[in-house]
């Protein structure tokens, strides 16, 4: 209700006055004198006063000018029965709202008042609005602080003190503390504090949900509590350890990247019995800037720690640098050593594996001279045999020849007893040297001895061809015929017919081919030699030859052989140890196998199952010359 | 005593019969075979002293063979006649007392007749050697068994000087 108060010395005036004013609503008082309406004001202040300037004691203007200068708002009508311009113009400097001349109507007395309530309004309004203004100003200011410290990116715990104290002056507090989360234990630490017990409660520890923040901290919600005494969720127990006397508490949680840190926790309000629920709204900005400002903290401490670490790193990737540096130059220096040393075996191996081919070569060529020498000392020996006994015979049968012409000469004589005795004699020598088995034995003798040179002269005949140089007369431009190569070959490794590789022949009719005739039958030589000496002398063969589009295939497949895996694996490898892999002569395949690549063709060697090894040797039908005769030594 | 008996095996019958002619004048029954089966077989039958053989047959090779012989016929002295002069394997057959001489084809009559009478004569000497043996172990016997039943009879007792002391109890 708008009170006003009536100081006028006309009693009349007065009563129309306060009549009207309060069927119009007014709390309305009376004053006769200045003295009296002054003491009146005073003593219970008035939103409007209506002032007649015409009061018996003189102090019209100068109660005016007091009225209007008081600390409580309000408004002062001005009236007077002297309605000089003067007067009207030194009321409204003094400050009266309105200036309103005697006799007024009820209506310009309800019409002034009215402009001077509103004006009344207008000035509360402007004062409510200049204290929120100031307001807002002081809290831009405390988040301003804040944002320098966010913004400053100094590590929190340069600035929290601060910013605790701040909070409390700020939302007007005895006491403040921030509580942050131990990763340990979950336990709340009181982090900073300020106020008068600040000291005593510094790294204090608090199990996670007890106490205002523990609550603010579990269910990350501010809370407000006016009194704590009534309040079941607060605990007493740091009031108890440090004296201090808590009665109102405000907390707000402090949130960084969706999880919660702790709190803030403001005690007491300095001025109220507790605080407001603007106080609780400040202070959760408040958590949401020191939030933000933790958090940039956290990335700078992150990006310092790492920037460190990566510096670290990068000084050891120098030093490491460095050390590889070192260490490849030496190892560089021992490659070039181990390059040369490297290259000097190869170079030695090469020689050494030319060798070992040349050796091999030689060795099938010993192979094949045994073979030939078994042939030959065979007949040799009962030839040889045959003439030592065909000497015993001459022998015998010039002595018989003797008695018969000493006889002969005796009966020309006629002395015919002795010729008699001598013709006894001559039976004698008959009997004595077996003559008529020696007689009958010559035919035999003969033909064998026949027999056996026909063979040796035989086998001298290919070895003849064996010694041939096909390039020397021509045998290239005529062509060759494997069948034929193959087999005569054969015959020479294998001696007389059943002795050595019992071979199996499923020939096909083959072209004429145009290769180094030598060259080949070094190739089919040691190809044999690799298999004679595989098996033994009594190795059963299969040779198969087969005329394709572009080629010419001889197979050479031992049913029986059995190859262990390391056996078959190291077929082709000429250092291996023979001996002790059990595949003696592989030396011979690897030569084998050389040559035909040196003459444009392949080896395919393949393992059968369960047992089986075939050697398939493929020609081309078109002689590639040149490179071919170069490549094979 | 019966005569000396050699036996010789070849598969090549022109071998056999120029041995058998080089061969027909001398003290000692000559036998052939053309291979180690009927080698074997006349073996069973007749007791002979030296056997020699080829050495690259179609069914068995020679070392084979007289490995089979030492086996079954100790005594019998062996000997590889061969054309194929693989000096390896003829180390290896005499080192391993698989045969007692190592021959090669072609042979010369004369050097085969001496070899063969030598190995004869040795055959001959071991048999001689073995009688006497004999002899000697019969005879150690008599005397081990004298020595039992007259204990002292062979023990001869001497003086400082040397000299036999007999101890007589014969007046003179």
């Amino acid at each position: 209700m708008t009170s006003c108060l009536i100081i006028d010395a006309d009693a009349a005036a007065r009563e129309s006055a306060s009549e009207l004013l309060t069927s119009r609503g007014f709390e309305v008082r009376q004053a006769q004198d200045g003295a009296d309406g002054l003491e009146s004001f005073e003593r219970n202040p008035a939103d409007l006063v209506l002032l007649d300037l015409e009061l018996p004691d003189q102090m019209g203007m100068e109660l005016l000018s007091s009225l209007v200068g008081s600390e409580q708002a309000c408004k002062v009508v001005v009236t007077s029965a002297h309605g000089d311009v003067e007067r009207s113009v030194q009321a409204w400097r003094y400050g009266a709202a309105d200036f309103l001349q005697k006799p007024f109507s009820p209506r310009g007395l309800l019409s002034s008042v009215g402009r001077a309530l509103t004006q009344l309004n207008a000035d509360k309004q402007m004062a409510h609005l200049s204290h929120t203004l100031q307001q807002r100003v002081r809290d831009l200011s405390v988040v301003n602080q804040i944002s320098q410290l966010i913004i400053s990116s100094k590590p929190i715990e340069q600035w929290i003190d601060e910013v605790i104290r701040a909070s409390c002056d700020y939302i007007g507090a005895e006491a403040g503390s921030l509580l942050v989360l131990h990763p340990s234990d979950n336990s709340l630490v009181f982090y900073v504090s300020t106020g008068p017990k600040a000291k005593e409660i510094k790294e204090v520890r608090l199990p996670k949900a007890k106490g205002i923040a523990g609550w603010c901290v579990e269910n990350v919600q501010p809370l407000k509590v006016d009194d704590v005494i009534s309040d079941e969720r607060f605990d007493s127990a740091i009031d108890k350890l440090t004296g201090f006397r808590t009665k109102s508490v405000i907390a707000a949680p402090i949130v960084v990247r969706d999880e919660c840190i702790g709190a803030i926790e403001l005690l007491n309000h300095s001025f109220n019995d507790s605080f407001s629920d603007e106080d609780l709204h400040r202070l959760v900005e408040l958590s949401g800037h020191v939030a933000v400002a933790a958090h940039n903290s956290m990335v700078v401490r992150d990006l310092k720690q790492s920037r460190e670490e990566l510096a670290k790193w990068s000084r050891e990737l120098e030093q490491t640098v460095e050390q590889r540096t070192i260490a490849l130059k030496r190892a560089t220096e021992s490659s070039r050593l181990v390059r040369q040393d490297l290259l000097r075996t190869h170079k030695a191996m090469q020689k050494a594996k030319e060798a070992l081919v040349e050796q091999e070569k030689m060795a099938t060529l010993g192979l094949l001279a045994a073979g030939v020498a078994h042939e030959i000392n065979n007949p040799l020996g009962f030839v040889n045999a045959n003439l030592s006994v065909l000497e015993e015979y001459v022998r015998s049968m010039r002595r018989l020849a003797a008695v018969l012409i000493h006889a002969r000469s005796r009966f020309r004589s006629d002395s015919e007893d002795q010729a008699l005795m001598l013709l006894k004699e001559a039976e004698r020598v008959v009997e004595d040297e077996d003559l008529r088995e020696v007689m009958d034995d010559l035919g035999p003798v003969f033909d064998e001895m026949r027999s056996g040179l026909v063979r040796i002269m035989s086998i001298v005949e290919k070895l003849r061809m064996f010694a041939e140089d096909g390039r020397k007369d021509g045998m290239d431009d005529d062509g060759v015929d494997l069948n034929d190569e193959a087999q005569r070959l054969i015959e020479l490794v294998q001696g007389s017919g059943n002795r050595a590789l019992q071979i199996e022949y499923h020939l096909s009719a083959l072209p004429t081919m145009r290769l180094p005739v030598m060259e080949l039958r070094q190739c089919l030589l040691n190809l044999f030699g690799f298999f004679a000496r595989q098996r033994g002398e009594k190795s059963h063969l299969v040779m198969k030859t087969d005329s394709r589009d572009d080629s010419i295939v001889l197979e050479l497949l031992d049913p029986k052989a059995e190859l262990t895996d390391m056996q078959f694996a190291s077929l082709l490898d000429p250092g291996i140890d023979l001996e002790e892999s059990k595949t003696s002569g592989s030396l011979g395949l690897f030569a084998a196998k050389g040559i035909a690549d040196g003459l444009g063709g392949r080896m395919d060697i393949v393992r059968l199952r369960p047992a089986g090894l075939s050697v398939k040797v493929i020609f081309p039908k078109v002689k590639v010359p040149g490179e071919a005769t170069e490549r094979v030594s | 005593m019966r005569k000396s008996r050699v036996l010789f095996v070849d598969d090549e019958a022109n071998v056999l019969s120029a041995l058998r002619r080089s061969l027909r004048r001398e003290p000692y029954e000559c036998l052939f075979a053309e291979g180690p089966d009927e080698a074997l077989e006349v073996l069973k039958e007749k007791e002979v002293d030296l056997v020699v053989s080829d050495h690259l047959m179609p069914s068995m090779d020679g070392l084979t063979f007289l490995k089979h012989v030492r086996d079954m016929y100790p005594h019998v002295v062996r000997v590889i006649l061969t054309g194929h002069a693989d000096l390896q394997m003829a180390i290896e057959a005499i080192n391993e007392g698989e045969v007692f001489r190592f021959l090669t084809k072609p042979w010369n009559d004369l050097e085969l007749k001496v070899a063969l009478k030598h190995m004869l004569d040795f055959i001959e000497l071991r048999r001689e050697n073995q009688l006497l043996m004999d002899t000697v172990r019969k005879q150690q016997k008599f005397i081990e068994k004298m020595d039992e039943e007259h204990p002292g009879i062979f023990e001869v007792e001497r003086d400082e000087s040397g000299a036999i002391v007999l101890d007589l109890d014969i007046d003179f």
